[in-house]
């Protein structure tokens, strides 16, 4: 499988996670969102209504949406900060619009935006305080489409492959 | 009061944040005893100028768009810069406004969660969010009338505000409905998101010169 972890700062606590997908024979991309220069989105629509799927902002996040589109799993990692994701993390969030289409479609009982690409990876959150996650799993599980997308560094390593690579 | 109403939208021009903001600030200006203070994040304030402003104001209210069923990240920055801070939110008020496309008031709800919780934990007084979604067209239209719902029912919440120094629930419930789409309008709505899709969406992308199927390009299958 094709496996990309986005990190905005569990660094070292992902080390044997790695080392043991790496191990499973699977194709682990590593990248620290700390290192990349990621701008916030500027609301511009750009991406929806001019150069369709593409941003107008020339930094980092197009290499990362190439390697998202072709991942199996991203794993989006973060520290609990305040109940919330980090900055870092959000800002990369946001910049995952091209992704999406402008039209609207119905989900049930509210409404949603198209997809643009026929598959879209499996997403799942790895985060470091399962005790103040609840804010996380609320407002970011519609965004995920799976059961089980929330993972903890607490939780027994063999539980963390096991979820990352279960297809 | 002085009441600090910051535009969190990151958005220079056409913001649906400020007129929602603007519609809340109109009612108030005929109060001498409220004086509101704006700040837009679009315009890049320092954060001197930020905290000043804060430090300055006793009332504050955060707009922003719904980004990702949350506050953009220029947002979440304020807000973990405020709370370094927050010997300065001691006692204050703290609301929020919180727009988006989708008509549903559910949207809004989880981040609803998080922000009470983020004011509880800063030590100021949690006010409630205005929440309202159908706001996408709003920066589109030639003329914002008065009597435009969007805008009366923003100005109820003001007229409120402004006597009671806070929000009324009962109008933010009214404000934020529909929370939910039932499943008896299920055609109903089919029908018209076809419709918003064909004449706001298309016509935005024709105006570009993007015909409906170079809109779905995929640049980045390989």
């Amino acid at each position: 499988m094709n496996i990309l972890i986005l990190d905005s700062g569990l660094k070292e606590t992902l080390i044997p996670i790695i080392g043991e997908l790496n191990t499973k024979q699977h194709e682990v991309t590593i990248i620290d969102l700390k290192e990349q220069q990621i701008k916030d989105c500027i609301g511009c629509y750009d991406c929806w209504l001019k150069t369709p799927g593409i941003c107008c902002i020339q930094d980092d996040m197009p290499k990362i949406l190439q390697a998202y589109v072709k991942a199996d799993v991203v794993v989006l990692a973060s520290p609990v900060k305040m109940g919330f994701i980090t900055a870092e993390l959000k800002s990369m969030i946001d910049r995952l619009i091209p992704l999406n289409h402008p039209y609207l479609r119905l989900n049930d009982d509210r409404m949603g935006h198209v997809r643009r690409y026929e598959k879209m990876p499996k997403r799942l959150m790895l985060l470091d305080d399962a005790q103040n996650s609840k804010f996380i799993k609320r407002i970011f599980a519609p965004l995920f489409e799976q059961a089980n997308h929330l993972l903890y560094t607490s939780d027994k390593r063999e539980v963390i492959i096991r979820e990352i690579t279960i297809d | 009061m002085k009441l600090l109403l910051i535009n969190g939208s990151p958005k220079v021009k056409n913001s649906n944040t400020a007129i929602l903001l603007k519609a809340f600030e109109r009612p108030l200006k005929n109060k001498a005893s409220i004086k509101p203070q704006t700040i837009s994040l679009a315009k890049r304030p320092s954060d001197e100028e930020i905290l000043e402003a804060i430090h300055l104001n006793d009332t504050i209210i955060i707009g922003f768009p719904l980004y990702n069923n949350s506050m953009p990240s220029s947002v979440l920055k304020l807000l973990n810069s405020m709370m370094i801070h927050k010997h300065d939110l001691k006692n204050k008020k703290i609301g929020f406004l919180v727009q988006y496309g989708f008509v549903e008031g559910i949207h809004g709800q989880a981040v609803e969660e998080w922000l009470r919780y983020w004011v509880k934990e800063s030590g100021g007084h949690y006010m409630g969010s205005i929440i309202k979604g159908g706001c996408d067209g709003l920066s589109k239209l030639k003329k914002i009338k008065m009597s435009h719902p969007t805008i009366k029912g923003m100005t109820e919440i003001a007229l409120y505000f402004s006597k009671h120094h806070t929000f009324d629930p009962n109008l933010l419930a009214d404000y934020a409905a529909p929370m939910t789409q039932k499943k008896k309008n299920r055609k109903l709505m089919k029908c018209i998101i076809k419709l918003m899709n064909h004449f706001y969406w298309k016509k935005l992308m024709r105006a570009n010169g993007v015909s409906e199927v170079a809109s779905f390009a995929r640049p980045y299958d390989t």
